[in-house]
């Protein structure tokens, strides 16, 4: 080999590396570049995957946090959103009771609807207040039911308030009732043992009763329209040998009590008066 | 030891640009992982800090469906990174060689340096990324860039280099 072939390798050697900066260079903006400027659809769907695969669990972690985060702000919302729904349900129910009161399917006479201010349950005599009183036309007597059943019945009253005598009263409720497709009445009351059971008693034993029959309020109260649901038989048994004595699960939960209905019952100072003159008089015919 | 800082330092870089920059600000892009390629020691040679740009480039492009243009502007910024110290950095800080840190650096020379490589990586890479419009947006991303990248560089490097 000639010499000056050597010194011309060693010189192409020496300029190659002084380029090799140049030409990495450029290799790896072709490279980049390419990517960039053909951006084939495949190549950028492969990305796309590659950068989820990176990015996903942590965007998930980020977006756990974030929710976490806001359930102050989403409960606040909702208590808000809930408070303006009762509101709105206030207001229907009284445009209900308003409008049970000028057709109502049952004939019902509602006198108004009134919110349970004060509703008691865990004595042996229980009471409710509502806000409603005589300016409303509530007086004493009048009888008060919810949308599933009998409740009570006015016992005091004063212009924007009156006091209820609960179903749950064991000195101060007794009302007649019977069972539904039937004629036969007796007494129901409450026993002041388990709140939601009342009894009933005096129901001939001739009757056919069975669990689940429902109960309903009569025509001899003078309180209660009749027809009104109570319950349904729970248990029975036969006492005194001749009747049949009941517990009467009621439809209305007492301890869910919000709205109730005060009705009024037709011609009840005539009827009142009349019984009473009966009474005084002691039925003898003068 | 000093490897597996510098190591850490560019796995921290990363997270906080893909995972927390790129997504806290729409249209706004803040290039902090620039601070990968310019704190690095002087020393280093030309090719070491092309490869290291492209990887770190690349790393983000894959990460925000970048298409290659973080590497190929990154690589270019490395390119030029040399000539651009000895014009911006004192001499002695040239020659005695070392990472590029405010304990080393005169702060004017360090946000000079910083703001100059910031610049000649924001103008092509926006234009491009934009692909040739909307010329405000383009001049406002590349004005937020230049003025907001150096300064979080400048926390990043007083953060990292204990």
């Amino acid at each position: 080999m000639p010499e000056d072939f050597f010194d011309k390798m060693k010189e192409l050697l020496l300029f190659l590396k002084k380029i090799s900066v140049v030409v990495l260079f450029l290799v790896l903006e072709g490279i980049s570049f390419y990517f960039f400027f053909t951006k084939d659809t495949y190549m950028l769907s492969k990305y796309v995957l590659i950068s989820k695969e990176i990015t996903v669990p942590f965007d998930r972690f980020v977006a756990t946090f974030s929710s976490y985060v806001s359930l102050v702000e989403k409960n606040s919302a909702l208590a808000d959103c809930n408070a303006r729904l009762i509101s709105e349900n206030m207001e229907l129910k009284r445009l209900l009771a308003d409008s049970v009161k000028a057709e109502s399917k049952l004939d019902l006479p509602v006198v108004c609807a009134a919110k349970v201010l004060k509703n008691e349950y865990r004595y042996e005599n229980n009471f409710i207040t509502i806000d409603r009183g005589e300016l409303d036309g509530v007086s004493c007597g009048m009888s008060v039911i919810d949308e599933n059943g009998v409740v009570g019945f006015v016992s005091n009253t004063s212009s924007s308030f009156s006091v209820v005598v609960s179903v749950f009263n064991k000195d101060g409720f007794l009302t007649s009732a019977k069972l539904a497709g039937t004629s036969n009445t007796g007494s129901l009351f409450w026993d002041g043992k388990t709140t939601g059971i009342l009894q009933l008693s005096e129901m001939p034993s001739h009757i056919d009763i069975n669990v689940g029959d429902t109960v309903l309020t009569t025509s001899y109260s003078n309180i209660f329209p009749e027809n009104i649901p109570v319950g349904r038989i729970k248990d029975f048994k036969i006492s005194e040998g001749t009747f049949y004595s009941a517990e009467v699960e009621t439809f209305t939960d007492v301890h869910k009590l919000n709205y109730v209905y005060v009705l009024e019952v037709k011609n009840k100072y005539e009827r009142d008066s009349l019984e009473s003159a009966a009474k005084q008089e002691g039925g003898i015919l003068k | 030891m000093k490897v597996f800082g510098y190591v850490l330092f560019v796995l921290f870089v990363l997270a906080l640009q893909v995972f927390f920059l790129d997504r806290m600000w729409s249209g706004i892009f803040i290039s902090i992982y620039l601070s990968i390629v310019l704190l690095v020691d002087i020393k280093w040679p030309v090719w070491a800090m092309l490869l290291l740009g492209f990887i770190v480039g690349g790393i983000v492009d894959i990460a925000s469906t970048g298409c290659g243009l973080n590497a190929a502007v990154t690589v270019c910024l490395t390119f030029v990174r040399l000539p651009l110290i000895k014009l911006t950095l004192p001499t002695l800080v040239v020659e005695n060689a070392g990472p590029i840190f405010t304990t080393d650096v005169p702060l004017k020379n360090f946000f000079l340096y910083l703001s100059l490589a910031f610049a000649i990586w924001s103008i092509p890479f926006f234009i491009l990324e934009s692909g040739f419009t909307s010329p405000l947006a383009v001049l406002i991303r590349i004005v937020v860039n230049t003025l907001i990248g150096p300064v979080i560089v400048f926390l990043l490097q007083l953060f990292i280099r204990h």
